[in-house]
């Protein structure tokens, strides 16, 4: 009795540890799904700014007189106030909420004027009394020291005026110093390395001067006007704006400057080639929505697209950076003197204590929008679908534009359907419906036994073979594209007069491989032929069609992809049509041919009827399959993120992107969550195929 | 009227045979690709194990001495004179006059040697140098071979026994701050110095048995016997040795690393990345697999759940596998390596241990990309066992868990092992998801050694199929892909293709078996 019971406890158990594994494959599918969505959703919300990991560092400012500035800089992930004055650079940590300003060095070099400034980031220049200007750089390391970088003579400096804005761009070694004054103002646009002593150009008293370094160009900008010029060169553009200009700004790549007017609304131009010239060409023009104080400053962080904008009343404003979208308005404490934005960290300068915020959900600038629909770069000439991730330097907007993978995906699937489909049903209909049982049991499994090679094999043939050897003999391939319509209309006719003689002999069973080696002769044929004829004549350079042919390159092309991608999925669209060819019931035949109907008419009127939406079942399986193919596209194609469906240029597809690109997106950057997006985006598509494919051929069911 | 009737008769007698024909060249075409592929494949991986044979190509440019080079080639002299003619003709074009001469021989005398770090020369054999006493005579160089092996033996021992133990002690000894003018601390190192001083005796000994070859550019090459991997005359190998080459280069294919930038060696560290991976898979998806589908197939009722679990496999089939690779980067090896680092092995944050992609996350994502391979292939093995089987044994009084484990599982297991054999097919030739969770090029070590624990499971590892995938993605034409490369493709294609047709014959075995019942 007790062994009975023993036994119905291990049959209780066992039921529940398999049904737990049942539902396991549930929790495993759903885990799939779950994770990969919630990795993209930090695109679907809007950025936000936290006050509750807020600091608020009460400090007592350094007294100041006019010549001193201070500057907030993040190293390492902790933020500095670097002090300049009275020749001295004080340099002191934002470290603990309560200790205040942490002193950390002070350096004092040799000088016995005044006059000291600062630049952006950890440059600090200094001019000394006999005009020599020297720029040194901050190293911020566990020890912080001064290095000096540059030093050159300003011979006819104006000694009054004092430096407002200068800055340097190492690159091309140029530098760029604006001294406001009194009547006349004046700048120099100086190259490090030539040894003539640096220019100075005067400008109006009312006119101010913005650099944009990397292209070499000034704006000189009053009132509502703004000019752009090289340095001491005549104007090439006036911009008109339609209200005074409070201030100007431009972004850290040079290549866009905005203005804000009336400190009401802000304008957004972009730096654009036209014919050999730089010119400016307006992008957005946003209403701000602020009162009417000063705006403090206007910084912008290129590598997540975003404009961080505050006024003295302590209105900020985030805004995307190219489409001019208001993300986030919030309003901070008034009476603000400066801030400073640093990846993700805004610190607020107020008249004694600095206040550091940190930025939420950055990514959620990203929205649909801008990934599917064409955006408005800088430097670009017009709205484009671009996909370009590698910001290899901070100066870069990565842009992340979808259209140009979703593109090559579908441009690689449906070419490689068109290659795969006409394969696949012809060699379905063939075991299927034409051959005999043993013909069929040898064949299908031989093309299911291509459906098992690894897709890293037919890349592997199709980038190292098929690409060079496509560009090497395309004459003759297209002689051969040519004339096969011809070659299978002679082959049909001498299996029309084998077939009715020998129809009963055991020749039959190798119609198959007579007719391939008929063919597969006749193209040989045809090949060596061409070849011949272009050896031998000189028609590659006098014919304009064949010369057109062979001056196209067809390596790393989509038609390359399309040969290489179809063989891969004929065999799985095969597999499924031949299975729903062979099962439209006998019954259903042989009432057609009883009815007088010709084997062909059979065919299409009846077999091809029956199983139709089972075809489609398998069409669409298979055009799944090449869409989420990725060794293939990856290795064959040259994996250019290109937005057209041009058959002679290169694509990327969504697959080979990600495996291409996730491997060095940083954790939690805007990459990554847009790669886990298209992973979605991926995921979801196969699953609607699927799910339309599995009720297409349940509905074949249901109707018998 | 008769001749109307005829010629349509003929018109669709026509008809039909050109649709036949259609119909049956589609076929062909997938046939013949798959047959030119396997062609292509064998016939190219097939190359790097034949041996090569040595020319002379003396060319002669027009108004200067003839330029001497010795090459090595698959191809009979007239192929690589063709081929040389076509390369000479590319680059001169039109310009006929400048266009040098060049006469391509068989140079039976040369040598082939090949180094123990892959790199091959082609010479005239010189001398043989034995510690002071040249020798000339090629034949005494087994003898030498075998001295030296004793001598690096002998050098291996006193590195090991000796030498390792010493520093280990005054490693210690410096570690704690003990006075190098210590008694201790002298004799160790004084020792130390002695047993490196005989360590270095040996090596000069080592280093001074060299061969010398004279290279096609007059320069006497020597290299000492120790770096021999293989010395001899191509040209002269009779059909038996061609036949041990071939044989030894088999070998050495299988159980070498890729060396010369994959251009040489093996790729053993890539069979055995495959190997473990797989292994590693299988072990997981096995019993998740093959019990989900009992579950499946014997208890689950008939309800939305199961129809949810339903497509949840059928979908799990069809979703793209990069994306599980996307999906192994995120939770495996960013999520459950990252809290892995983060409890136990946080003292050597921020670098990863487990938080990097490597052997076991892959392992486990493909774990998850085979796991619907798994369950269809043992549903249908127990789909295949007849009900009344079942009826039987459960009529006998046995419990459903009995009748399960003694009846149908034992009928069913073939299912399941084909289950296996293609989930493994499928792991061993899939790419895209391995390079994102931890299949890399070239890896330092193996993920086993001797070192403890000895199973290095969060070391990225080689996989066949990411080799070649590299090989040809840094390479992009025929000419330059290394035969290596091929007969890389050539291997994983056949471990393919045996899985695949094992799984095929268990199958139809198993049908066999069940249409008698």
């Amino acid at each position: 009795m007790s062994k009975d019971k023993r036994r119905y406890r291990l049959d209780y158990f066992f039921s529940r540890f398999v049904t737990g594994f049942g539902f396991f494959v549930l929790a495993t599918f759903a885990t799939l799904i779950v994770h990969i969505l919630l990795n993209a959703a930090p695109l679907f919300q809007s950025p936000t700014v936290s006050f509750t990991g807020s600091q608020s560092f009460e400090t007592k400012m350094p007294e100041k007189n006019s010549s001193v500035m201070s500057v907030v800089s993040k190293f390492n992930g902790k933020w500095y106030v670097i002090d300049t004055q009275q020749c001295q650079v004080k340099v002191n940590g934002l470290f603990h909420e309560s200790k205040g300003l942490t002193p950390i060095k002070e350096f004092a070099p040799n000088c016995s004027r005044e006059l000291l400034s600062y630049a952006s980031a950890n440059e600090i220049m200094m001019l000394r009394d006999n005009n020599l200007l020297e720029v040194f750089s901050l190293d911020t390391d566990s020890n912080p020291s001064l290095r000096l970088d540059s030093s050159f003579k300003m011979s006819n400096f104006a000694s009054q005026s004092i430096p407002a804005l200068w800055e340097i761009n190492k690159r091309q070694s140029s530098i760029f110093i604006f001294m406001p004054n009194g009547d006349e103002s004046a700048y120099v646009w100086h190259d490090i390395k030539s040894l003539k002593p640096p220019s100075l150009f005067k400008v109006n008293a009312d006119e101010k001067v913005l650099p944009l370094m990397p292209i070499a160009h000034l704006l000189v900008w009053h009132s509502s006007n703004a000019n752009l010029l090289p340095a001491g060169k005549p104007a090439t553009q006036t911009i008109e704006y339609e209200a005074n200009i409070d201030q100007m700004y431009a972004s850290p790549s040079g290549l866009d400057a905005y203005a804000i007017l009336d400190n009401q609304s802000l304008v957004k131009h972009t730096v654009i080639n036209q014919d050999g010239q730089f010119a400016l060409r307006q992008v957005f023009e946003v209403p701000l929505g602020l009162e009417d104080t000063k705006t403090v400053k206007l910084k912008t962080d290129l590598s997540n697209n975003l404009l961080i904008l505050l006024n003295e009343q302590g209105q900020l404003r985030l805004l995307n950076a190219i489409t001019g979208d208001i993300e986030l308005s919030i309003q901070v404490a008034s009476d603000v003197v400066d801030f400073n934005y640093e990846n993700g960290d805004i610190i607020i300068q107020y008249e004694s204590r600095f206040s550091q915020h940190s930025l939420e959900d950055i990514q959620g600038v990203i929205n649909l929008d801008m990934l599917f629909s064409k955006n408005d770069y800088s430097a670009y000439p017009a709205p484009a679908y671009v996909w370009q991730t590698s910001a290899s330097s901070e100066f870069q907007t990565p842009k992340f534009s979808l259209v140009p993978l979703i593109i090559g995906s579908l441009k690689a699937s449906i070419l490689a359907l068109i290659v795969a489909l006409p394969l696949a049903l012809g060699a379905a209909i063939y075991t299927a419906y034409f051959a005999k049982p043993s013909v069929r049991s040898a064949i299908k499994p031989s093309i299911e036994m291509l459906e098992a090679i690894p897709s890293v094999i037919i890349g592997f043939i199709a980038a190292v073979w098929l690409a060079p050897f496509a560009e090497q003999y395309l004459i003759s391939i297209f002689a051969v594209l040519v004339l096969l319509p011809i070659v299978v209309i002679c082959i049909a006719a001498i299996h029309g007069y084998l077939q009715s003689r020998f129809i009963h002999t055991r020749l039959a069973t190798w119609q198959l491989p007579i007719n391939a080696l008929l063919m597969l002769l006749a193209v040989v044929f045809i090949f060596l032929l061409s070849l011949l004829i272009t050896d031998w004549s000189n028609i590659g350079e006098s014919s304009t069609i064949v010369q057109s042919v062979s001056n196209l390159t067809l390596s790393k092309t989509a038609i390359v992809v399309s040969l290489a991608l179809g063989v891969a999925i004929a065999p799985t669209i095969y597999t499924l049509i031949d299975d729903a060819l062979y099962e439209v019931p006998d019954g259903v035949k042989q009432a057609s041919f009883a009815l007088g109907a010709t084997p062909i008419q059979t065919l299409t009127k009846v077999v091809l009827v029956v199983a139709f939406p089972s075809i489609i079942s398998a069409i669409m399986l298979g055009f799944g399959r090449a869409f989420g193919e990725t060794m293939i596209v990856l290795m064959v194609t040259g994996n250019t993120p290109i937005a057209d469906w041009d058959l002679l240029s290169g694509l990327r597809t969504l697959t080979s992107n990600l495996a291409i690109e996730l491997q060095e997106a940083q954790v939690d950057s805007t990459l990554y969550h847009v790669l886990f997006l298209t992973a979605a985006v991926l995921f979801v598509f196969t699953f609607c195929v699927n799910t339309v494919a599995a009720m297409l051929k349940r509905r074949v069911y249901k109707d018998e | 009227m008769s001749l109307k009737k005829s010629w349509a008769e003929y018109q669709e007698h026509f008809k039909q045979s050109l649709v036949e024909v259609l119909v049956m060249l589609s076929c062909a075409i997938m046939l013949v690709s798959l047959a030119a592929m396997f062609l292509f494949v064998g016939g190219q991986g097939v190359r790097y194990f034949l041996p090569m044979s040595t020319y002379q190509v003396s060319t002669y440019n027009p108004g200067s001495d003839a330029i001497i080079e010795y090459r090595l080639s698959h191809q009979s002299a007239q192929k690589l004179a063709a081929s040389i003619e076509q390369k000479i003709n590319i680059q001169y074009g039109d310009n006929a006059q400048d266009k040098p001469q060049f006469i391509v021989s068989e140079a039976n005398h040369l040598y082939l040697l090949e180094t123990r770090n892959g790199k091959a020369y082609v010479g005239e054999f010189v001398k043989l140098l034995s510690d002071e006493s040249i020798l000339l005579d090629l034949s005494e160089l087994t003898n030498i071979q075998t001295l030296v092996q004793t001598l690096e033996q002998s050098l291996k021992d006193i590195q090991n026994e000796k030498l390792q133990s010493l520093h280990r002690d005054i490693d210690g000894l410096s570690r704690r701050n003990v006075d190098k003018n210590t008694p201790v601390f002298k004799r160790k190192l004084d020792e130390f110095e002695r047993w490196q001083g005989y360590a270095n005796d040996i090596n000069a000994q080592i280093q001074n048995h060299r061969i010398y070859l004279e290279l096609a550019s007059d320069e006497q090459l020597s290299i000492a016997v120790s770096d021999i991997q293989a010395l001899y005359q191509p040209n002269q190998l009779t059909w038996i040795e061609s036949i041990v080459f071939m044989f030894k280069k088999v070998g050495t294919f299988l159980s070498d690393s890729p060396k010369q930038g994959a251009t040489t060696g093996g790729v053993f560290p890539a069979i055995f990345g495959t190997l473990l991976m797989v292994i590693i898979m299988a072990v997981v998806v096995t019993p998740f697999g093959a019990i989900a589908a009992i579950y499946l197939h014997e208890y689950a009722p008939k309800n939305r759940v199961t129809s949810m679990i339903r497509i949840s496999v059928s979908n799990m089939a069809a979703v793209p596998s990069v994306v599980y690779g996307v999906f192994g980067l995120g939770f495996f090896v960013y999520g459950l390596g990252g809290s892995i680092d983060s409890l136990l092995y946080s003292d050597r944050l921020p670098s990863p241990t487990f938080g990097a992609p490597g052997l076991l996350w892959a392992s486990l994502t493909m774990g998850i990309l085979t796991l619907p391979v798994v369950i269809v292939s043992t549903e249908e093995g127990l789909r295949r066992v007849p009900k009344n089987l079942r009826a039987g044994a459960l009529a006998l009084g046995a419990t459903k868990y009995e009748t399960i484990r003694r009846v149908v599982l034992p009928m069913a297991s073939p299912g399941i092992l084909t289950g296996i054999i293609l989930a493994i097919a499928r792991a061993a030739g899939e790419v895209a998801p391995l390079i994102l969770v931890g299949a890399v090029k070239f890896a330092p070590s193996l993920p086993i050694d001797s070192e403890f624990p000895f199973m290095h499971l969060e070391r990225q590892f080689m996989h066949l199929g990411v080799f070649i995938y590299d090989g040809a993605f840094h390479n992009q034409t025929e000419s330059q892909v290394s035969s290596l490369m091929f007969a890389s493709c050539m291997l994983l294609l056949l471990i393919v293709f045996l899985l695949n047709i094992s799984a095929i014959i268990l199958r139809n075995s198993l049908r066999k078996k069940y249409e008698r019942l």
